[in-house]
């Protein structure tokens, strides 16, 4: 009984000195390595950007980004990995929007997860619009063209899109929804193959974003979904130009999970913001695909409360939740 | 098609070139051949070294690594009987009985000499070959996924050993496992009883580690008699024997070239199942089908020259339309865009001597392997001096270790213990694990293929139409059938065969 009692006070004691070294003061932060979580795999649009994230915010850091991946159900496991992280500011991940605001949503009643609230945002980082792309060989020129057909013939244009309940899934419901047309949905897993599909001419049409379309051969764009013409695709007229009131964009951003000191939040995101401010940093986005467009935390969290209400109010017209 | 021979050869023989590439490749290696660590993760560990160094040389390493993990998934497979990748699950086989029966060396070397070739094949097709073989794979769809899985599938009549129905048994069962998760089309969960970590699927790496790893250290651990694993028994000149022998077998050595470039350049196919076809057909046109399991030169011959030649085919539509054949492809993409290099037709007239140069150091990085590889093999290979117990222990200890460091979920680990369990009982009764892996593996492309190409043959209103219509498809289909009906007729004859007996 003795040493019972022993082994319970040395547990205690381990316990209230791990809250004490644990609760460091900002002085000492960051003292380690501060792991960036990708929801994704290795390669894909996530790590892409993660990784020039990690190679431009080494200027400003003092300990270095380890970056790791946690992918599985389109970034929902990793998600919620980071919801349930220590929130001690050595741990934070990539978001991406819209799909953190429609996971929660869609999700099925009793399946465990993440809410949108567990991930606090630190900074957002770039854009990527939505696009309607076809082959460039297809009959459909104009964005008339194809609205056209998908108006007399429903359901018989198919459109391939990254996945059901994806950003994609989303860009395509509110295209229906704003113009009356209906397309017959080819959800592929992930935007690799569903360019792939395009180019094969197995799909008539792919909506998807910009960066897709930036990274294919022999696509034609029929349209970009931003405010005014995008600066990475200056040529290519908006929705909007052409009559279809769709404004949608994915935008990717860092979080921490609920719980990180509000000066943590601080100090990381003045980081961001100063790798946003670089030059270098922002060509290499471009390269890729992605425009950068910086927010702070709280113009990040304004933005995703709202397309959490542009997320619930679309499903629910469409009555894909409760 | 722009390029300088002048300014890739200096390249080339730059040392801090060669010095990166030795790294890469020796790096590669070992990465491929502790069971877990893949070639997808040793890319994914090295890219951020490569941000301080010029694209080419960056990417010749990262290269390096991929031909060189290909390569080193065949030491574990031969020596303890456990792949170190997933592409080397069809090495054991006949690898590790050839290193039963005392020829561990011979089997190691073999794997590296062909690994070698295939690699040289695949990146000739890759310099040669890119532009119109990329434009071929193209036309490869939904159906065509759909039909190349069913193909597969027929392939584990001939996985089986001894009893076909077993075999089919588990298959069946691995196809069923590929069901959990979210469904690829309409995202709804299944099988998931409520829980998270199964939302995204049986996940494949751990479960294959499972299956295989871990019946093999509890078989040793119930196993009596010699204190090792195999009999090791150095011999002079067994490389120039092993050429030899590879020589007289070069039939098999093509064809599995070829089966590893055609499976490697369709987007989205995966090299996982190439090395299954590429054996399964060796099996087939050889003459005495029988002797395959038993520890043969071919049986190591085609998986591994398959695997190595996936390196190149994969790449094709990697550098020409930016999609990836394979997984440590998909790293690669990513390691081209952050050097900002845009993958695509475009890239070999804008940025013509860094792709040729890339393509071309591929093929110095293959004989670096070689020459690192016959050094090695020589180290490997006393794996087998060493006793059982620490061998058990080590199997088990790298199966725990590089399950959980896909991506450091404790889950992974449980997962991989599961499946070892039940790995170890299949086969104990007879039904093997190779079938249930190859079942797991196109359980997600066959249900994904067949959906899809429903979704696509209503919205054109003719769904049988679109499935046995389509060039492609008929082309598999053909096979298909044709496999069916051999190894119907591969049955009757053995069954005759043992009647007359």
């Amino acid at each position: 009984m003795k040493s019972y009692c022993k082994t319970v006070f040395k547990l205690f004691f381990v316990g209230l000195l791990t809250m004490v070294m644990s609760n460091t003061t900002l002085a000492d932060y960051p003292d380690r390595a501060i792991t960036l979580l990708t929801a994704f795999g290795p390669g894909g649009g996530s790590d892409v950007s993660h990784r020039i994230v990690e190679k431009y915010a080494k200027n400003f850091m003092t300990q270095p980004l380890a970056i790791i991946y946690k992918p599985g159900a389109g970034g929902e496991f990793g998600w919620t990995e980071l919801a349930n992280a220590k929130p001690d500011g050595y741990f934070i991940g990539g978001i991406d929007l819209p799909h953190i605001a429609l996971q929660p949503i869609v999700r099925k009643k009793g399946q465990p997860g993440y809410q949108t609230e567990d991930l606090i945002p630190v900074a957002g980082l770039v854009i990527d619009p939505g696009m309607v792309m076809v082959h460039k060989d297809s009959q459909f020129k104009t964005l008339d063209d194809l609205i056209r057909q998908a108006k007399k013939n429903p359901g018989t244009v198919t459109a391939a899109t990254s996945g059901k309940f994806t950003g994609d899934h989303l860009f395509l419901m509110d295209f229906e929804a704003k113009t009356g047309a209906k397309f017959a949905q080819v959800p592929y897993s992930g935007g690799g193959k569903s360019i792939a599909a395009l180019m094969g001419k197995q799909v008539d049409c792919y909506f998807g974003s910009a960066n897709s379309f930036l990274r294919m051969e022999s696509g034609r764009s029929l349209g970009v979904s931003t405010e005014g013409r995008y600066e990475l695709t200056p040529d290519i007229k908006t929705l909007k130009e052409q009559g279809v009131n769709v404004v949608f964009m994915k935008r990717r951003g860092i979080a921490a999970p609920k719980g990180i000191p509000a000066e943590k939040i601080k100090y990381l995101q003045d980081i961001f913001a100063k790798m946003a401010q670089l030059k270098e940093y922002q060509n290499a986005k471009r390269k890729v695909g992605l425009s950068p467009d910086f927010m702070t935390s709280a113009q990040f969290a304004d933005y995703i409360k709202n397309e959490q209400d542009r997320a619930a109010k679309m499903l629910k017209s469409l009555g894909f939740s409760k | 098609m722009g390029f300088d021979p002048g300014f890739v050869f200096s390249q080339l023989i730059n040392p801090m070139t060669l010095l990166l590439m030795s790294f890469g490749a020796i790096f590669g290696i070992i990465m491929g051949a502790i069971p877990g660590l893949t070639g997808t993760l040793g890319i994914a560990l090295l890219l951020p070294f490569t941000f301080g160094l010029d694209p080419t040389s960056g990417l010749l390493m990262l290269g390096a690594v991929y031909c060189g993990s290909e390569y080193g998934g065949s030491i574990p497979a031969i020596l303890i009987n456990t792949p170190g990748t997933n592409a080397a699950l069809c090495t054991t086989f006949d690898g590790h009985p050839m290193a039963k029966k005392g020829m561990a060396q011979e089997a190691l070397n073999t794997a590296l000499i062909v690994s070698i070739v295939g690699g040289f094949f695949g990146m000739i097709t890759l310099v040669f070959l890119s532009v119109p073989l990329a434009k071929i794979s193209m036309k490869f769809g939904a159906p065509e996924e759909f039909w190349l899985a069913i193909f597969a599938l027929t392939i584990i009549s001939g996985l089986s050993s001894g009893n076909v129905i077993k075999g089919v048994i588990s298959g069946f069962f691995g196809l069923i496992l590929g069901c959990v998760g979210m469904d690829p089309v309409t995202g709804v969960p299944r099988f998931t009883f409520g829980t998270l970590q199964l939302m995204g699927g049986v996940n494949i790496i751990p479960t294959l580690i499972g299956l295989f790893a871990i019946p093999q250290a509890l078989i040793l651990l119930c196993g009596k008699g010699q204190s090792s694993v195999a009999q090791f028994n150095p011999k002079k000149g067994v490389f120039i024997g092993t050429v030899i022998q590879i020589l007289k077998r070069w039939k098999v050595l093509i064809q599995s070239c070829v089966v590893g470039l055609i499976v490697g350049i369709m987007p989205g196919a995966g090299g996982n199942i190439a090395t299954f076809i590429a054996y399964s057909e060796a099996k087939r046109f050889s003459k005495k089908p029988e002797e395959y399991g038993t520890g043969i030169y071919e049986g190591v011959i085609a998986p591994e020259a398959c695997n190595n030649s996936v390196v190149g085919g994969s790449q094709i539509p990697l550098l020409t339309l930016g999609i990836p054949g394979s997984p440590p492809a998909a790293v690669l993409l990513g390691a081209l865009m952050v050097h900002g290099l845009q993958p695509g037709f475009k890239l070999f007239s804008q940025n013509g001597n860094i792709v040729f140069t890339y393509m071309i150091g591929l093929f110095v990085a293959n004989l670096l392997i070689l020459l690192y590889g016959s050094v090695l093999v020589r180290m490997f290979v006393r794996v087998l001096q060493v006793p059982r117990k620490f061998i058990i222990a080590a199997i088990i200890c790298l199966a725990i270790a590089g399950s959980y460091a896909i991506r450091t979920a404790p889950i992974d680990v449980f997962n991989m213990m599961v499946f070892g369990i039940v790995g170890y009982f299949l086969i104990k009764f007879g039904f093997g694990v190779a079938p249930m892996a190859l079942g797991l593996i196109l359980g997600k492309m066959t249900e994904e293929g067949f959906k899809l190409s429903l979704l696509i043959g209503q919205a054109k209103g003719g769904v049988v139409a679109y499935f046995f219509s389509r060039p492609a498809s008929i082309v598999l289909i053909c096979l298909t059938v044709a496999s069916l009906i051999y190894s119907f007729y591969q049955e009757h004859r053995k069954g005759k065969k043992t009647n007359e007996n």
